[in-house]
């Protein structure tokens, strides 16, 4: 431990100290996390009341985005920006850098027992192009032309010939992302793998510090490939190549002019999609890990399978590099490299599979302790389950190629990002917040929170799937009005748009509200509790196993205050719940405290008594 | 590697503790380095005999562009063997690296193939091939 | 606080941590020129027929970047070994010879580069015949065959330029000396038309009987014109975006041991080890990137 105290700026801005970084990271992202929401309602807004000002909030849009934003209303040009941005915000901006760059920076060095990352200036550095990447994404916004338009996806040729400097930002902060995420997991994996303490092998790695090793593995080798296909578009929008645009382009039905052609928008697909593919798993491995400790620490016994849990995680990690093309069969690739990505797309479902199987069975017969964290994660596992069962129709070419582009797509994914990933950040932030504070959250707001955020999610993404089944193309401006049997038009035309399909854009509109307010009691007790909320009691609140709890609450510099060995797997929890007390003599528990675990790093043979606590209900 | 068991005492087959320092690789010897150093200037020959050879290749010319491409990427796949093996001290064995490459190369290999397998079916295209 | 493995070898791994790290980064690095090279096999396979050029690069130079290249990763692995016998002068004169050679081939990089620039294709609306041109001998795979688009420089008009920017310079016509290099043609009809016209070394570029034969275009005729610049087509944009890649790795190699062998060389008295230690992952990137280029070469030159 360094002897002198930093400077305030050396210790909360520029600190090299993992759990700093851990912080800022939470903080910008959970900040990103609500930009992408506020722009989810008011794209959410436009859909139920096309062309109808904005209410309350349409005059300041128009002053901050000017012309696309006129009257307060949110002009086509305008809703594929905030299409774009809200799906390139929640993902690059929001939720990666919260699974990977906050939990995992976080956690990871503590629970491997280490001091810090292995490398902590490149840690600060990651953080910060982070950021960079974030502020120019932002900034695209008030670029000449507005922010991006062509999807997250950026597909070009629409995306390199769309008349705004915003495509150009979004590539660049693209770069600046992708070299964090690439420094970050580096960091990740070298820390895994040299800074383990004695005596934590392998098999004893929290399933934590597994799902983010792994994905700190997708993210190293899956993300240069966007890399170079970012640089490619760039050199298309930049020095005018031709990479993406093939011969005989017509733009606006005229012949494209100064292109040399001979490009293959097919090879962005792949390059973009190479990256696409792992990073669903970037997005939920990580939350896999936390609902798993989260769940073992709850239901007070050993992780079922945990094995089979570490299998499958690596199974993913293998098989998520080699079903990217299933987001491209409607591009014409063929049938025979179809029926490849077909096979491959359902075998990745079994390790997917076999990880929710455990994580249900943990539940069995366990002591389930019904805390705030325990209910997102406890959530988590029906809400992944649906987002992944939705999935398979879209694994299989013939049923691809009806439903894909519809609003079943939306549907499906956003289970698994949305209630699945998100249930399970705010699973880890309840769990891990009396850690990284010192005190715990509201139990009353938190319960508010959850059953808030369950329902109103369930109503915003099931309409999707009825309305994706009803023929609902993904990315209208104006919610299908143009296409349902309502608008005056299409009288008499059959196979318009049901009028119930179109209505239940409202239905959406107004739980998407909801969900937004349910969020309040969230940030409230966020910010409250980590000032006033109530102190832990001590540096193990939650009795849990695993060597972060082990350390001084808040953690120091330095993390750990002896030096550490591990002597067991980490979920021991209720091992010896059927044999006499006091079984030896060194236990790090006080006389009459009922302990049902034992530490990872607490001596073997350590002490437990089997007399019920008085003090149960107050860790709830 | 321990299994996870609900013996009351889980099988520990890692003696505790373990020393914490692995004391320094000493300076190698002077003769080992020497020997390091030959085996540098061999592979720079081997390099320049193979730059030589490839630019000689480009004047000869084969009958198939296949054939080209073929005798172009086994030199370079020598000269680079040569590089990793010797220049990049991967004959040390490094398990660890030897993996992750292994991952690395699985992966690479996976991305070349299948991308430019969808390209043969649609029209047009993969003259070169025929 | 002392973070471990910094210097020393951990035993399970066989690495220290910057070592580690680095090996990581390569792989990474792997993937990103893996990608580039599947994009360019994927143009050139997707490419129309006869539309991929050939024999527009400069092999002489290229085959001598190349040895540049190698020198370099030689001096590295040498300097590393100087350290490691404790001498830190052989060290110093090794990674000047590096610093040397990474300048030699930026510079010889950038001159072509330069050189490109310089050149360019001209579209016609008709096509031309070897008849009304014999000066463009050199362009007809089968003489009887009229071509559409001719190459070589243009003195006196510099880079970069169209047929927008000449018409509002007011020019009329352009003077077009077709280089010696034989662009049209496969490289084996090139070694053909070698082995009849003469033994001398066709790819040095402005041979003795192209600086006199130069034909006049009016650009009335003129379809469209490019300099060999990234948009003249993808074989270029290919180009530029490889080689100019792995140009930019040089020079961060070069920064990189740059800063090793000035300002980071306090290290050398404070902690020897580590200072042997950085200068060999810093040779690790480098060979990568000598690594990377020993495939560039033969890629985008010679196929």
């Amino acid at each position: 431990m360094s002897s002198h105290e930093p400077g305030l700026i050396r210790k909360y801005i520029f600190s090299t100290d993992h759990k700093v970084i851990g912080i800022q990271y939470a903080l910008t992202s959970l900040a990103f996390l609500f930009i992408g929401l506020m722009l989810m309602l008011l794209m959410r807004w436009q859909l139920a009341n096309p062309g109808q000002p904005v209410p309350i909030v349409g005059g300041a849009l128009e002053g901050l985005l000017g012309e696309p934003a006129g009257e307060g209303k949110i002009s086509a040009d305008l809703y594929n920006s905030f299409g774009a941005m809200h799906g390139t915000i929640m993902i690059f901006l929001g939720v990666v850098p919260l699974v990977f760059g906050a939990f995992a920076n976080y956690l990871v060095p503590l629970q491997v027992g280490a001091a810090d990352m292995a490398f902590p200036k490149l840690n600060m550095l990651s953080y910060f192009l982070y950021l960079i990447g974030g502020v120019i994404m932002l900034v695209s916004f008030f670029v000449p032309g507005g922010a991006a338009q062509a999807g997250w996806t950026s597909y070009p040729p629409l995306a390199t010939i769309i008349p705004t400097d915003g495509q150009t930002y979004w590539l660049v902060a693209m770069v600046f992302l992708i070299t964090s995420s690439l420094l970050g997991s580096i960091n990740i994996i070298v820390t895994v793998m040299q800074l383990r303490v004695p005596g934590l092998t392998w098999m004893r790695l929290p399933f934590f510090v597994w799902s983010e090793f792994v994905t700190a593995f997708l993210l190293l080798l899956a993300f240069p490939p966007m890399e170079a296909g970012a640089i490619l578009q760039l050199m298309d929008r930049l020095a005018g190549t031709s990479f993406y645009m093939p011969h005989g382009l017509i733009l606006s039905g005229q012949p494209a002019t100064g292109l040399s052609g001979g490009g293959s928008p097919l090879l962005w697909q792949h390059l973009f999609w190479f990256l696409g593919h792992p990073e669903v798993y970037v997005l939920i491995l990580p939350a896999m890990g936390i609902v798993t400790e989260v769940i073992a620490n709850n239901t007070r016994k050993p992780i079922w399978g945990y094995r089979a849990l570490v299998g499958s995680a690596l199974a993913i990690g293998f098989l998520s590099m080699v079903v990217w093309a299933h987001h491209m069969y409607v591009t014409g690739m063929g049938t025979g490299i179809s029926m490849f990505f077909q096979t491959t797309t359902t075998i990745i479902s079994i390790p997917s599979v076999i990880i929710m199987t455990c994580l249900m069975l943990s539940l069995w017969g366990g002591a389930i302790r019904f805390t705030v964290p325990m209910l997102f994660a406890i959530a988590f596992l029906p809400m992944f389950g649906i987002g992944g069962l939705t999935g398979l129709p879209l694994a299989f070419t013939m049923a691809d190629v009806a439903l894909h582009d519809s609003y079943y797509i939306i549907g499906h994914f956003h289970y698994v990002v949305a209630p699945g990933t998100i249930f399970a950040v705010f699973a880890g932030i309840y769990y891990w917040f009396p850690k990284v504070t010192g005190r715990h959250m509201n139990r009353g707001l938190g319960y508010l929170h959850f059953w808030g955020s369950l329902v109103c999610m369930n109503l915003i993404f099931f309409p999707m799937l009825f309305q994706g089944l009803g023929g609902m193309g993904r990315r209208m401006s104006d919610g299908g009005y143009i296409y349902s049997a309502a608008h005056p038009s299409n009288e008499g035309v059959i196979g318009s748009l049901s009028d119930a399909v179109v209505q239940l854009n409202g239905v959406i509109a107004w739980s998407a509200l909801a969900l937004a307010a349910f969020q309040l009691p969230f940030i409230y007790n966020f910010f409250y509790s980590a000032f006033a909320g109530r102190p832990v009691e001590n540096d193990n609140p939650w009795q849990a196993t695993t060597l972060e709890w082990q350390t001084p609450t808040p953690p120091p510099h330095g993390n750990f205050t002896q030096e550490m060995f591990v002597y067991r797997e980490p979920y021991a929890y209720s091992l010896h719940a059927n044999e006499p007390a006091g079984r030896a003599p060194e236990s790090s528990a006080t006389a009459g405290e009922f302990v049902d675990f034992e530490a990872q790093n607490q001596p073997l043979g350590a002490a437990v008594t089997t007399e019920m606590p008085a003090n149960q209900a107050s860790i709830l | 590697m321990s299994e996870i068991s609900p013996s009351p005492i889980s099988p520990s087959p890692i003696a505790l503790p373990p020393a914490l320092s692995i004391p320094a690789a000493p300076h190698a010897g002077v003769q080992q380095i020497q020997n390091e150093q030959k085996r540098y200037l061999a592979v720079y020959a081997t390099l320049i005999c193979g730059t030589a050879l490839t630019v000689a290749m480009y004047y000869v010319h084969f009958e198939a562009l296949w054939q080209t491409v073929a005798v172009a990427l086994v030199i370079a796949a020598v000269k680079a063997a040569c590089v990793a093996t010797i220049f990049m001290h991967l004959w040390q064995g490094q398990r660890d690296v030897y993996r992750l490459l292994l991952f690395t190369g699985a992966f690479a290999a996976t991305m070349f193939a299948l991308t430019i397998y969808s390209i043969f079916s649609l029209p047009g295209t993969g003259h070169y091939l025929r | 606080m002392k973070i471990p493995y910094t210097t020393e070898i951990r035993e399970d791994t066989g690495l220290y941590n910057a070592k580690a790290g680095m090996w990581l980064f390569l792989a990474s690095e792997a993937m990103l020129f893996g990608a580039l090279f599947s994009a360019y096999v994927f143009l050139r396979i997707g490419a129309w027929e006869g539309e991929w050029p050939h024999g527009l690069l400069n092999v002489p130079i290229g085959a001598f970047n190349t040895l540049v290249l190698i020198t370099s990763s030689l001096t590295v692995a040498m300097s590393w070994t100087s350290l490691k016998m404790g001498d830190l002068q052989r060290y110093r004169r090794f990674q000047f010879v590096t610093l040397f050679c990474a300048a030699a081939f930026l510079g010889i990089k950038g001159w072509e580069y330069f050189d490109k620039f310089n050149h360019y294709e001209i579209w016609l609306k008709e096509p031309v015949s070897s008849q009304e041109y014999p000066q463009l001998a050199g362009h007809f795979a089968d003489p009887d065959q009229p071509v559409a688009s001719v190459i070589g420089h243009i003195e006196g008009i510099g880079p970069f330029q169209t047929l927008a920017s000449l018409q509002e310079e007011g020019e009329s016509a352009v003077e077009l000396h077709p280089d010696a290099f034989h662009y049209r043609l496969s490289a084996r009809q090139q070694a053909e038309l070698r082995k009849a016209e003469r033994p001398s070394d066709p790819a040095v570029s402005h041979g003795a009987d192209a600086e006199h034969a130069s034909v006049r275009i009016d650009l009335s005729r003129i379809a469209r014109m490019s300099a060999f610049v990234p948009r003249h087509g993808t074989f270029f944009a290919t180009y530029f975006t490889l080689t100019g890649l792995h140009a930019l790795h040089v020079l961060g190699g070069a920064l990189m041991f740059a800063f090793i062998l000035w300002p980071g060389a306090r290290m050398w008295r404070d902690d020897p080890e580590r200072y042997t230690n950085s200068v060999e992952v810093a040779g690790l990137f480098w060979h990568f990137v000598d690594l990377v280029w020993i495939f560039l070469f033969p890629v985008i030159y010679l196929l």
